[in-house]
């Protein structure tokens, strides 16, 4: 209890609280920039902590962190343009939401479960850190390549329309994710000769590309006459929290940030996975699965309140294990051991005070996100009364700036512009481009995992199939992948087909 | 209209600048900002090594430093873009073991002695560390076990230099090893300490933390001393000719007029005297251990004798 007095004496003062909030402006500004993510936020702010105390800088950090997550909802929703690789799923209803005149409400809505989401999140890092940190420990290479099959299941899910298509997109991400040299023996796979490609196709100008580019284009063609606009967008209401609508996803909710949690401390899983993880979820939760991808609140609130819970499930393998659970944690990380603070089992037995410090910066963190957003997003709505011939060539400077900030490459600019132009024609025959942008994701992930497990155990496939966890998680993939194959079955107009269930059944 | 102007204003800019003499020019060293070209993303060592030389290195150069991170291809691109600026002293990069690494898998199309290097300012010791097991307690017991059943240790990218450090201990020790590649080196310590693979070659800053705690790996052995890792043998006591330690420094396109070198090197040495420069080597768990001039070609020599051929080996597989 003295303990949690002293920490939170650190964390009450006038200073730690001007860091926060200081940190969590500018995470909220790059996270909402399309190509500025929530790792090059906190690199930037790196050097301005050299001269602070622990606390304060990391408090700077944190608040980066949680803001950058947390404002990448807004160009998604707004603009359909996810500003972090985490907001993918968020544009998936949330655009449609705007579309439909309900942007004041779709903003709250994010902006709450945002702040649930990361709230809960770090309850469950001050409160079972420990277990969860061994169960993201178990994770190996059969269990990960679960994950991954698991995640291609959820294609099915976030296709816009046709699930042959959506199949198809993802199939084209699988093969994207390819390139680069091969993650076991170091071959070159479709690099061209060109170095940048030696790590693969970076998932920034990819994301930025088929979201951001592909929606600028969009607008170009429609401003054309090449294509007909939609209809003309309701004018929205003002910004408010529906706390209704809220209240009505709790299950949401609850499951999302279970998922985000645990994700995100699974070291190399990610806020990506888990936003999509926890939409799927959301979906086959719902009584009207029809519903998602049509602007359905409960897509927003799932992709949202997950997203934000995996800061906190990253911070769990980073500070009890000193393994950092993706790239913002990592670059988090360096800039706590430059202040001399080292995470790991050691931080929590030796300086108590200061870890339990960070935890509450971090829930503060939390809190002025939710403040400073509360305040903002009456503003942040405006954007859609910008003309687009002015907000466009906006977006796409932007794009150019965060992709070229990143590695500093040209060539993965020119990446971007093809990856827009990919965008362009895969939302214009409805392929969509969430599927792909999955399979970018899942494809280097399972690869790895499957080709380091065949290394692992020795060449003997069936040790994939031994592991408790990635037993469950292929069954779930099979169960599931049973059931969307089932449904649509039954949809379609040919009501006399055979309807052998285990003609259905996916092997795995 | 523009374009014609700032063309025209390059040419003006051009003819000035040509008719300095290389002497005028090292004396005006430096005139303009130096840029420091990190060929890896923001927040990793090379990265946290050249933010915290930049203010000191400011003051000791008498100019604006800026730092690029130029990621990607494992340090290829930003290495293969410090080397297409002029050598005149006013781009530099952090060479590391990488250098040699990425020419010996024949990826990139430079040579280790197409670089001018300046100096090594830090060294960091490789530890070999394993998982918590009944079949061994130390070295000597982990290299038994290994010729019953082979062992399997986790390696961070395959081709990097720890991938390299990782098979030339095996041989060293004759230690029976599958190599497993992962990510990076986060991803191989946690699969360590999950228990999914023997064991994992890592630096002292993963390291200490992974050491710690009661499921923690145990160090078995280190290639150099560690401010971190202070109770750690090392393969030299153990009677194993390991001592091969990861570095960063500065280095320069080749070409750079020896008077602008040599001002590089002065300045150097006046910012790896600053404390607070001091103090976060040692929070990073960097060993400053600064060398130049002929002993840093000889160690540079050496490093690129050890690792050119094992890392042909690989490439070669």
């Amino acid at each position: 209890m003295d303990m949690l007095l002293d920490s939170l004496a650190m964390v009450a003062d006038l200073r730690v609280l001007l860091g926060i909030l200081a940190g969590t402006l500018l995470g909220l500004i790059m996270g909402a920039l399309p190509g500025l993510s929530a790792a090059m936020a906190i690199a930037l702010l790196i050097p301005l902590t050299f001269g602070m105390g622990p606390i304060m800088g990391m408090g700077m950090l944190l608040g980066a962190f949680c803001g950058a997550i947390a404002g990448g909802a807004i160009p998604a929703l707004l603009l359909n343009i996810p500003g972090t690789p985490s907001s993918v799923c968020t544009t998936l209803d949330g655009f449609p939401m705007v579309r439909n005149g309900r942007a004041g409400e779709a903003l709250g809505l994010a902006l709450a479960s945002s702040f649930i989401g990361g709230v809960i999140g770090a309850l469950f890092l001050i409160l079972f850190a420990p277990p969860i940190a061994r169960f993201a420990l178990a994770f190996g290479p059969a269990e990960f390549f679960a994950l991954g099959v698991f995640g291609i299941v959820i294609i099915a899910s976030v296709s816009s329309g046709s699930v042959l298509r959506g199949v198809a997109a993802g199939l084209l991400g699988l093969g994207l994710a390819t390139v680069g040299s091969d993650p076991m023996t170091g071959v070159l796979r479709f690099t061209a000769g060109q170095p940048a490609l030696i790590t693969g196709i970076g998932l920034l100008p990819a994301l930025i590309g088929l979201f951001a580019v592909s929606q600028v284009l969009q607008d170009i063609a429609e401003r054309t006459g090449l294509t007909t606009p939609p209809e003309t967008m309701a004018q929205p209401r003002a910004a408010h929290i529906p706390w209704r609508l809220l209240a009505r996803g709790w299950k949401v909710i609850s499951v999302s940030t279970v998922i985000g949690t645990v994700i995100g401390a699974i070291p190399g899983a990610g806020g990506s996975i888990a936003s999509f993880l926890s939409y799927d979820q959301a979906r086959r939760m719902s009584k009207t699965p029809e519903k998602f991808g049509t602007g359905h609140p409960e897509g927003v609130i799932a992709s949202e309140s997950a997203n934000n819970a995996t800061a906190g499930g990253a911070l769990i393998p980073m500070l009890t294990l000193g393994v950092p659970g993706e790239v913002a944690t990592a670059v988090l990380m360096g800039g706590l051991t430059i202040q001399g603070v080292r995470p790991g089992p050691g931080l929590f037995e030796q300086q108590a005070t200061l870890f339990y410090g960070i935890l509450l910066a971090f829930l503060l963190a939390n809190v002025v996100m939710f403040l400073t957003q509360l305040l903002g997003i009456r503003l942040f709505i405006r954007i859609l009364q910008v003309p687009f011939r002015l907000l466009m060539p906006m977006i796409l400077m932007f794009c150019v700036i965060g992709v070229y900030g990143v590695n500093g490459s040209l060539f993965e600019v020119w990446l971007m512009f093809g990856f827009g132009l990919l965008g362009f024609f895969l939302n214009r025959y409805g392929f969509g481009t969430a599927p792909v942008i999955l399979g970018l994701i899942l494809g280097s992930l399972m690869e790895s995992n499957l080709r380091r497990g065949m290394l692992v155990f020795n060449g003997d496939w069936t040790q994939f199939l031994r592991q408790p966890i990635s037993l469950t998680l292929l069954l779930l993939a099979a169960v599931f992948l049973g059931a969307v194959l089932w449904q649509r079955h039954r949809e379609a107009p040919t009501p006399d087909a055979d309807t052998d269930p285990d003609a259905l059944r996916a092997p795995h | 209209m523009i374009a014609n102007l700032v063309k025209a204003a390059a040419l003006g800019l051009t003819l000035a600048v040509s008719t300095l003499s290389p002497a005028a020019w090292a004396r005006e060293f430096p005139a303009k900002p130096v840029t420091i070209i990190v060929p890896y993303s923001a927040g990793g060592g090379a990265d946290s090594f050249a933010r915290a030389l930049q203010r000191p290195l400011e003051s000791a150069l008498g100019t604006d430093v800026v730092v690029r991170n130029v990621a990607g291809g494992g340090g290829a691109v930003g290495y293969m873009q410090a080397l297409a600026a002029r050598p005149d002293g006013y781009t530099v990069t952090v060479p590391l073991n990488a250098i040699f690494t990425l020419v010996g898998m024949g990826n990139v199309t430079f040579k280790v002695d197409d670089f001018d290097y300046i100096a090594r300012i830090t060294e960091e010791p490789y530890v070999l560390t394993v998982t918590r097991s009944d079949r061994w307690s130390d070295l000597q017991s982990f290299i038994a076990a290994s010729q019953e059943k082979p062992v399997t240790l986790g390696v961070a990218g395959v081709g990097s230099s720890g991938h390299i450090m990782t098979i030339a201990m095996a041989q060293d020790l004759g230690l029976k090893a599958n190599f497993i590649p992962y990510g990076g080196n986060a991803d191989a310590a946690a699969a360590a300490l999950g228990g999914h693979i023997d064991g994992v070659v890592l630096q002292p800053s993963d390291a200490a933390a992974a050491i710690e705690g009661e499921g923690g790996l145990i160090p078995l052995a280190a290639t150099a001393p560690s401010a971190l890792l202070k109770d750690v043998p090392l393969f030299k006591d153990l009677g194993v000719d390991l001592t091969t330690a990861q570095w960063r420094g500065i280095a320069t396109p080749k070409g750079v007029d020896p008077a602008i070198l040599a001002r590089w090197e002065d300045a150097l040495k006046t910012a790896v005297k600053d404390p607070e420069f001091r103090q976060t080597m040692t929070n990073l768990g960097f060993d400053l251990n600064p060398i130049y001039g002929a002993d840093l070609q000889a160690f540079v020599q050496q490093a690129q004798d050890l690792f050119l051929p094992l890392t042909e080996a690989v490439a070669t597989q």
